[in-house]
């Protein structure tokens, strides 16, 4: 049954929204889901206190509504199943989900996305610090999956991702793929300084800059030329299919290329566009 | 039966199964495409002496390729996928891997039967390769000397049907190869068909076994108007050339459609061809049995055909 789940704005606690994904109600009726227990501040409260539940529409997915910038985790762990929230949301969202699809409807917090390991989290607003990365003193960030912006992002995104995808059309903070070990990030904005510092591996995709890649890169990049990269021309046309279009002025066809960082190997690059190219 | 005045005999093509895998490969430019598909096919006439049997399917305009630019589809054919996976991973080690701005995705869904194509020749790379994985498919970026060459670490195989046949019998060499050529060419139209050898055309039809011990194959005795009085022959008087078109296909159907396409536009009795006929060993050797009659009962192409 299509669940959709309405914050009444009842309290202004925090709210761990761990249990809030698609799993959780599958086979349970809207009275049965009202009784869920959700962490409140340092209780537990049943999920109809808070929320407005309703079912209907068909479908299995689930849906939220409201500000729910005090509500953290939602879809945490999530391994299948649909979800689309339309408003802003807290910290963590989508962290650590291994399948299945998030669609937001808004903004999200900080380390939405972290320690992702598969699955597709799509949010139209923008993203907070630390998208698909990891947690404070974790090895590694995003393992696998895709995360797509269509606004701006904050600090670290990326950073220490092991594998997936981070597509984001707006601006990004300092840090982008900091201490990257693999995986792939494309931003279409503007780049904070630091992009890429310690990166291992992995690829840093910036189609929409015109040259200027030296400003924010580490001295530890060395600059390999000029370059043809149609193999981005799959991930653009992927995109696409995921809903994330790209402008028509982007080109695959070449692109300026950085290698690094070569204090450890150098194996990461910087591919950074160039216009009319 | 009769088509136009050209006799269609009653006998059928006799094909066997093989293992299949279709080869997209891209370059910067459509001319690059068709020299590296080309280069990528060549030598690979008939499992007889070959490796492999493989040649292009058709052109790609860059819409229908996964990266953008034009290309080209090659169908390879082999009777095991051990044998399809050795004779792919050379033939795009060698012959697209090294043409200028290449790359080399798979044209079949890789489920199970999947071959190391991509996975195998990373190694070149010599440790700087680099893995990119999308939407359940793996590619590998190896460093070429104009950037990179970028190849789908496996690709997907089918069942396949090879050795579909069509005999053309006539007068006059320069009429029945005419003939032929126009045979081929519509039966190149039909999609997922390959016809390996040279032109699409074999001159050599074989036979199996030989005087000589050592050899699988060997000329077709009773097709070569010159043995005509020292061996049986199936070549009717007047008769003084045969040529022979051999269709691989991805599945029986595409291969009747071929055949269908090819008996239509090579019953050219203008060009001296006197009869159409198709090769078998007695249904020993293979489990598609290609009746050409049948076929050309089916087919909704407009025949002229008489009785």
């Amino acid at each position: 049954m299509s669940l959709t789940i309405t914050w009444r704005g009842a309290t202004a606690l925090p709210v761990d929204g761990r249990t809030l994904k698609p799993a959780t109600f599958a086979v349970m009726s809207v009275d049965e889901a009202r009784r869920v227990a959700i962490r409140v501040g340092n209780g537990k409260v049943e999920l109809g206190e808070l929320f407005d539940v309703r079912g209907g529409g068909g479908g299995d997915g689930l849906t939220i509504e409201g500000d729910l910038r005090g509500v953290r985790g939602i879809g945490r762990r999530m391994a299948a199943g649909t979800m689309v929230l339309r408003g802003d949301v807290g910290a963590e969202l989508g962290a650590e989900m291994s399948g299945g699809i998030i669609e937001l409807h808004g903004s999200a917090g900080p380390y939405a996305g972290a320690e992702m390991r598969g699955g597709r989290l799509s949010i139209r607003g923008d993203a907070g610090d630390h998208l698909g990365a990891a947690y404070p003193g974790s090895r590694l960030g995003m393992r696998e999956g895709v995360i797509l912006v269509e606004g701006r992002a904050g600090e670290d995104v990326g950073a220490v991702m092991r594998r997936g995808l981070i597509a984001i059309r707006g601006d990004v903070g300092a840090g982008l793929g900091r201490g990257m070990i693999a995986g792939t990030a494309l931003v279409l904005g503007a780049v904070g300084r630091q992009a890429g510092a310690g990166m291992k591996r992995g690829s840093l995709i910036l189609p929409d800059l015109d040259g200027q890649a030296e400003a924010f890169l580490v001295p530890t990049f060395a600059p390999a030329g000029r370059y043809p990269a149609p193999f981005l021309e799959i991930y653009y046309r992927q995109l696409e299919a995921w809903g994330f279009a790209i402008p028509r002025a982007i080109s695959s066809r070449m692109l300026h290329r950085y290698n690094g960082d070569v204090l450890i190997g150098g194996r990461g690059e910087v591919l950074a566009g160039i216009r009319g190219g | 039966m009769q088509i136009g005045g050209v006799k269609i005999a009653d006998t059928f093509a006799e094909a066997f199964p093989m293992t299949a895998a279709r080869a997209i490969v891209t370059a910067d430019t459509a001319a690059w495409a068709e020299t590296c598909g080309r280069t990528m096919a060549g030598y690979a006439t008939s499992v007889i002496g070959c490796d492999a049997e493989a040649a292009i399917e058709r052109t790609l305009a860059p819409e229908e390729t996964p990266d953008g630019r034009p290309g080209v589809s090659v169908l390879v054919f082999a009777f095991s996928r051990e044998a399809l996976e050795k004779a792919m991973v050379k033939r795009v080690g060698q012959c697209v891997m090294t043409c200028p701005t290449t790359a080399c995705y798979s044209g079949l869904p890789a489920g199970e039967k999947a071959i190391k194509v991509g996975g195998s020749l990373r190694y070149f790379g010599d440790g700087w390769q680099i893995s990119k994985r999308l939407a359940g498919r793996r590619y590998w970026r190896i460093p070429v000397m104009d950037g990179e060459f970028t190849c789908e670490e496996l690709f997907g195989t089918t069942k396949g049907v090879a050795g579909g046949n069509l005999i053309l019998l006539g007068t006059d060499r320069a009429g029945v190869l005419r003939a032929t050529e126009e045979a081929v060419a519509a039966m190149r139209r039909v999609p997922d068909v390959i016809l390996p050898f040279p032109g699409g055309i074999a001159r050599s039809g074989s036979k199996v076994g030989s005087k000589y011990k050592a050899l699988r194959a060997s000329t077709n005795t009773a097709y070569a108007p010159t043995l005509r009085g020292l061996v049986p022959t199936e070549l009717p008087e007047g008769v003084s050339c045969v040529y022979e078109i051999v269709i691989d296909g991805l599945t029986l159907e595409a291969v009747e459609r071929a055949t269908t396409a090819g008996l239509h536009a090579g019953a050219r009795a203008d060009l001296g061809v006197t009869a159409i006929t198709a090769g078998n060993y007695g249904g020993k050797l293979g489990p598609f049995h290609i009746r050409l009659h049948d076929v050309l009962k089916s087919s909704a192409a407009p025949t002229g055909a008489g009785g």
